[in-house]
């Protein structure tokens, strides 16, 4: 075949008239509109805002999504009895865990292992002493401790079992996160551009169809119904650790410290920002617990994980 | 032991106290208070009760609920309890048939906080202040015990020497009022299959319990006896228990119901006999409920009680089905003071309180001789009201629903294109006579497809659908997060039923929104006269292992590394060019337009080299059971036609068409009817035409 100049314009026209189209057709569909859902994830309040130029599609991929929620409210929710996390702390053991139950365990472990057990997911049976048991004594509590300790778990493909009779898990402090990425992945793989999705911790996809990044309000700890400075997300995720979400009574609240037994008392909030929201909701947990000494090295051991902590003073630190 | 003794004095100081401050308001409200209507529940709750039965509360609010009457109490801003009177909740009588009015609080946690009695008709405590203050010493001394039927109290009914069945009709009345109200609030009562309703009740008399069909009552006046005597062929005797009066005197008015329901049972008989149905039987105990209103006759009679007659109360037959359930003396429990019993049936007894039932009551005619001869009476027909049983909630629908409800329309259009698709496939020959008509319906449907399956509804099958299918039995994903999209999920059904069929071409060729793009791209650019390359045959069979590559990688990495998978699924242009209409980042954009470049000048490149859904489709093509494209023995010996006509060279140079490459385009065909271009058929007509001389043969008949 010959190149003639004429053959050579007109190929070279005909490939400029595609990316042409192509930019006329991109100006074609409406702006993208917000699409929201809203519900419970994991006992949460939760939400997901999509924004496409195709309500219906994200009203679809929404279905979708609270079917892959419900999906892994069946691995992880202590609420349900078939639950593989329930069915794991009635018998001490489970064969064959899903992948994503092993992959949240495994995650749990490495933070509960940087964190020196400061982040620890058995701490399960301190939660069900303090909720049954108002009146529980030091005695109780320390006999409970004793059963806490993630090394005493042993997890592989074929099995995990917990080593010591009592031992109980709780994911309740990294599973929300990991349902939110996972939702988050969802959606990016049907093609979406801009969500924000609150399924228990935030986690931003994309950003605003703006450009901007969101900007997530943070809630003042000295004061839960007031919003005090806020956090810009694009991409990754956002996870808040406080004990106004959950009182037993004036003295104790959600959080423990696996090593004292006792609530966690040092800071009023930490929130973190890291790429997944498996992962800030973890180290939230585990500073909130470990103290504001201990925060930079828990942070380094992860990239681009940030924090911000806030005292009882209402003072706050980036760190 | 003395702390006990030291307790004992301080309440005793502060009961003399009490009782006659309480005194005072409670003679006062004697007066006030008629049995007829109770003030409001806040009046009776004056500041001077409230220290009493709730100290500390500072503000009271009537609970806003169907729940039975309470009222919240604040200390401050925070609730701590609730206050109620019994006369509200259970409306219990005690000794006297007229319902007393004890006010209390209960603590959020369960405790009585304190218990006042405002209103009462009990004879042994009328006119009678020591006993009174005793009362009221015994109810204060509730305060701190459980809000449960039978708990502990710190003083024992016996202390109001006297007047016991009242103190003991107070305190239960104290206990159970409590649990109701607190655990109406605080437990949520969510049954998962129909159950009968054991937790809701409310004050009730028997013309309320008839009217709702809890109890079932027969009236019975004197013609009603004659009537039923007549109906046993005794007319000519005269009942046992005479009747009195004129016709119309009523004889007995009897009702029947079915026990455990606490509105049921404890309305028609009273706090104790229903607490030792429920509580104080072995579990699964059940209880009818029978009741005599008014008349001179009733459903007991006297015998019951002779040992010679077996302690069987002969006056009553319970029937169910086939069964049919005796009852003596032992097995009722009755309630003082009036004619309503509960007949106890064992848990193994066989009772359904579900299905029908039937009471008997009987009645005895006298013979001269003084014989007795049973008669029926009345019979009445039970079933349990709709009313007493709680449904679970119902199920919402499931959410995949929805999108199949709202998208009726694009459904329809969906389904519709899809038989004018199956029309033209299954009269393709008819179709492909005409090159003309499958230019435009081809090209017509290539662009539906492409504007609207594509761009308008987004219904772009891919890679990420197969792979969830695949994935679905493994996975334990829900059918809801395949159904969330009707028109993925016809096009799926669509597509396995052509590829059985037909082969993978049906999808390919016709329904692939971004394939679509690109045969309308490459009509242009063929239109343009575009040069366009094809590779040779042998490295096109090496192009064309490539999707197979594509597709092999992303399942490994779906398998061993999801998260890399959905990167390698970008592979895939359709997201960016259909679904998101190239509104997408533009590393993206810049991949998908490059695709498209290379299709103007070899056509549908990405389809026949890259698409791992074509490839998937093309491994399981080598099901399919029909051959419609058809072929000549001369076909690649010596003709070429078809094969260089073939857009996507699945032809091979024997003549064989590739159905694994092929999309079904049917331009072959039109070839292959043509009978000006397809050698054999030219030749056929020219020899027809040779023979016919001048005369035109109909060109038609020669091809079939």
């Amino acid at each position: 075949m010959k190149l003639t100049r004429r053959r050579t314009l007109r190929i070279l026209a005909a490939s400029c008239a595609v990316p042409v189209g192509v930019l006329a057709l991109r100006q074609m569909p409406s702006p993208p509109q917000p699409v929201r859902w809203q519900g419970t994830a994991l006992g949460a309040l939760s939400a997901a805002t999509l924004w496409s130029n195709h309500p219906d599609r994200a009203r679809h991929a929404l279905v979708r999504m609270q079917a892959e929620v419900h999906r892994l409210e069946n691995i992880f929710s202590l609420y349900r009895t078939s639950s593989e996390i329930s069915q794991l702390n009635r018998d001490g053991g489970i064969s064959r865990p899903s992948n994503e139950f092993l992959e949240v365990l495994d995650l749990s472990r490495r933070i509960a292992e940087v964190s020196v057990g400061a982040f620890d997911p058995t701490v399960q049976p301190l939660w069900q002493l303090y909720s049954e048991r108002k009146d529980a004594g030091a005695r109780d509590i320390e006999r409970t401790v004793g059963l806490v300790d993630y090394a005493a778990i042993s997890a592989s493909g074929r099995r995990i079992r917990l080593g010591r009779p009592g031992m109980a898990i709780s994911l309740n402090g990294i599973a929300q996160g990991y349902i939110t990425d996972r939702i988050t992945d969802l959606l990016g793989n049907e093609g979406f551009e801009s969500a924000m999705v609150e399924l228990g911790e935030t986690r931003a996809l994309g950003s605003n169809p703006d450009g901007n990044p969101f900007s997530v309000g943070l809630v003042d700890p000295l004061a839960p119904h007031r919003v005090k400075g806020s956090i810009s997300l694009s991409g990754n995720a956002l996870a808040v650790s406080g004990g106004y979400g959950h009182h037993f009574d004036m003295s104790s609240h959600h959080i423990f410290d696996p090593h004292t037994g006792a609530s966690a008392m040092e800071l009023a909030q930490v929130a973190v920002t890291a790429p997944l929201a498996a992962l800030a909701d973890g180290l939230s947990t585990a500073i909130y617990v470990a103290g504001a000494e201990k925060a930079p090295d828990l942070l380094a051991a992860f990239p681009n994980s940030h924090a911000i902590l806030t005292d009882h003073d209402g003072q706050s630190v980036p760190v | 032991m003395s702390t006990v003794t030291a307790r004992w004095t301080v309440c005793r100081l502060r009961v003399g106290f009490l009782a006659i401050l309480v005194w005072l308001a409670a003679s006062l409200a004697c007066f006030a208070q008629e049995d007829a209507e109770a003030p409001p529940l806040l009046k009776r709750l004056s500041p001077e009760v409230m220290a009493h039965i709730f100290p500390g509360v500072s503000r009271l609010q009537m609970a806003n609920d169907d729940g039975p009457i309470a009222a919240e109490a604040y200390r401050g801003s925070e609730m701590v309890g609730y206050a109620f009177s019994t006369l509200d909740v259970l409306r219990a009588p005690g000794y006297s048939s007229t319902p007393f009015d004890v006010v209390a609080g209960v603590t959020m946690d369960g405790r009585i906080s304190g218990a006042v009695l405002l209103f009462h008709r009990e004879p042994y405590l009328i006119n009678d202040r020591r006993r009174t203050a005793q009362m009221f010493a015994f109810l204060d001394g509730m305060s701190g015990g459980e809000a449960r039927l039978g708990a502990e109290t710190m003083l024992q009914p016996g202390f109001v020497a006297g007047a016991t069945i009242s103190a003991r009709a107070m305190r239960n009345a104290v206990q159970e009022g409590a649990r109701m109200v607190l655990s109406y609030r605080t437990e949520e009562v969510v049954v998962t299959e129909p159950t009968i309703d054991m937790v809701n009740f409310k004050p009730m008399d028997v013309d309320e319990l008839v009217a709702d069909g809890g109890l079932v009552m027969s009236r019975i006046n004197n013609a009603e006896v004659s009537r039923a005597m007549q109906r046993a062929g005794l007319d000519d005797l005269l009942p046992e228990i005479a009747t009195t009066g004129d016709e119309d005197t009523t004889y007995v008015d009897f009702a029947v119901g079915y026990a455990n329901p606490p509105k049921i049972g404890r309305n028609s008989t009273g706090l104790e006999p229903y607490d030792a149905l429920i509580n104080g039987s072995p579990e699964g105990t059940q209880g009818i409920v029978l009741t005599t209103t008014a008349g001179v006759y009733d459903h007991r009679g006297s015998r019951y009680n002779n040992l010679s007659n077996g302690f069987e109360l002969d006056r009553v037959l319970l029937r169910q089905g086939r069964q049919e359930f005796r009852f003596t003396k032992d097995d009722m429990i009755s309630t003082r003071g009036k004619l309503a019993d509960i007949l106890i049936l064992d848990a193994d007894s066989g009772f359904d309180p579900w299905r029908p039932w039937q009471i008997d009551l009987y009645a005895n005619a006298v013979w001269p001789n003084g014989e007795l001869e049973p008669f029926v009476l009345a019979s009445l027909d039970y079933e349990l009201p709709g009313a007493y049983v709680l449904l679970p909630p119902p199920t919402p629908p499931p959410a995949w629903l929805e999108p199949w409800v709202e998208g009726k329309r694009d459904i329809a259009i969906l389904v519709g294109a899809l038989g004018v698709l199956t029309l033209m496939l299954a009269m393709q020959t008819q179709l492909t006579r005409y090159r003309w008509a499958h230019r435009w319906l081809r090209n017509g449907f290539l662009v539906f497809t492409l504007v609207w399956i594509g761009w308008t509804v987004s219904a772009q099958l891919s890679i990420v659908h197969l792979i969830n299918y695949l994935k679905a039995p493994f996975a334990g994903l829900e059918i809801g997060f395949y159904l969330a999209e009707p028109l993925i999920v016809i096009l799926s059904v669509y597509t396995v039923i052509s590829l059985v069929l037909l082969g993978r071409g049906v999808f390919c060729g016709w329904l692939c929104p971004f394939g679509a793009l690109q045969e309308l791209l490459a009509q242009i650019s063929r239109a343009l006269k575009l040069p366009q390359w094809n590779p040779g045959d042998s490295i096109q069979r090496k192009l064309w292992m490539a999707k197979y590559v594509a597709l092999g990688v992303i399942l490994l990495l779906v398998v061993f590394a999801p998260d890399a998978a959905t990167v390698a699924e970008e592979i895939e242009p359709f997201k960016t060019a259909i679904t998101a209409i190239f509104v997408r980042g533009w590393p993206y954009v810049i991949y998908a337009v490059a695709l498209l470049i290379i299709g103007l000048f070899t056509e549908r490149a990405f389809c026949r080299f890259l698409c791992p859904l074509g490839a998937g489709l093309a491994i399981l093509d080598r099901l399919h059971l029909f051959e419609l494209l058809k072929r000549r023995p001369e076909c690649g010996n010596p003709c070429h036609l078809c094969e260089r006509s073939c857009p996507v060279r699945a032809i091979e140079s024997s003549g064989k068409i590739v159905m694994a490459e092929c999309f079904q385009c049917l331009d072959c065909m039109v070839e292959y009817h043509d009978d000006k271009r397809c050698p054999p058929l030219a030749k056929i007509r020219k020899q027809l035409e040779r023979e016919a001389g001048l005369r035109p043969a109909p060109k038609r008949e020669a091809v079939a």
